[in-house]
């Protein structure tokens, strides 16, 4: 049953009001930031660099085996950036137009470390027949089969910022994203640390709607499950 | 057969359900129907609501979450790297 609708609603008129606001403020924001980087500013480029180096990283270790081949990616990410800046068209943003560049050349750099054979594995593996939520979660037979038998108790709303206040938290939490298979963990990636819109991120990663949903919610599962854990006690020290 | 969410015949949506389509859910990403469907059974269902909770926090935390990322040996590489771009324009 395909339930994601293709185009983004948020329905109501204010709320309409305000994506299409958001959408506006951060295009200004990146002509801003592209115009400082054209005309050679430095400062823009650190802030550039800072802002994404991590993400990239995390994205880089998707394809390659270990942390300082994908710095060394990163690395030939940014010079590319530096060299075809004069030539970037905005066909795309500029976050999606590195990230783009980075995926090419990771894949390159795995496939040339023969990393292949694991992308095929990890592409087919992780797809829709799975459930997202561990199903003994739930009662499996009986009027209430498919309803919570172990039901999430609830946080209290401050649970975000505690989190990120905990350096035991923010640690298990980049755990899991480190841990998660590349196709869920580039998803995760770009969609919720990077911000990025759902219509680029299908158009960076040559996905459905459908299928980023699939993923994205695979590895939020994933991540909560270790926040359960934290908040519960009953975490593996990380 | 279609039916309108509030449609007493419509089939009963279960928690697993619920739980597999929170991300779109949150996402205001679905058609509107589903999205009633679904709003309805939070009301009622307070194990589907905590759980929808927990993946926004979740969203949340992400959102600002520290990458760990330090001061790499080769920014300094970069900058100059930059830099030199600007003087040979």
């Amino acid at each position: 049953m395909n339930i994601v609708s293709t185009s983004c609603m948020v329905s109501a008129g204010k709320g309409r009001a305000t994506a299409t606001t958001l959408v506006i403020g951060s295009e200004k924001r990146e002509e801003a930031l592209l115009s400082r980087l054209r005309m050679g500013d430095e400062g823009a480029f650190d802030e550039l660099v800072n802002k994404h180096h991590g993400s990239l990283v995390r994205m880089a270790m998707g394809y390659v085996d270990d942390r300082e081949v994908a710095e060394e990616v990163v690395q030939d990410t940014w010079m590319a950036v530096i060299e075809s800046l004069d030539r970037f068209e905005q066909r795309s943003s500029l976050r999606t137009w590195i990230f783009g560049i980075l995926i090419h050349k990771a894949k390159d750099r795995g496939v040339r470390e023969k990393r292949h054979t694991n992308f095929s594995a990890f592409e087919s593996g992780e797809e829709d027949n799975e459930d997202s939520v561990e199903p003994s979660r739930f009662h499996q037979t009986g009027d209430l089969a498919g309803h919570w038998a172990f039901p999430p108790q609830p946080w209290d709303d401050q649970t975000p910022e505690k989190l990120l206040a905990s350096q035991q938290a923010v640690n298990a939490m980049n755990s899991a994203i480190e841990a998660l298979p590349r196709t869920i963990k580039e998803v995760l990636i770009l969609r919720d640390i990077e911000g990025v819109d759902v219509k680029e991120v299908c158009a960076t990663l040559n996905i459905t709607e459908t299928n980023l949903y699939v993923r994205l919610h695979r590895a939020r599962e994933r991540v909560r499950q270790v926040v359960e854990a934290y908040l519960e006690g009953t975490l593996q020290a990380v | 057969m279609a039916y309108h969410p509030l449609d007493e015949d419509a089939p009963k949506i279960m928690c697993r359900e619920v739980a597999e389509w929170a991300s779109v859910y949150l996402d205001q990403h679905m058609h509107d129907a589903e999205q009633i469907r679904i709003a309805l059974h939070l009301a009622a269902c307070a194990g589907c609501h905590a759980y929808l909770n927990q993946i926004d926090s979740v969203r949340q935390a992400l959102k600002a979450l520290p990458s760990g990322a330090r001061k790499f040996e080769q920014q300094k590489r970069l900058q100059q790297a930059f830099a030199a771009r600007r003087q040979s324009r």
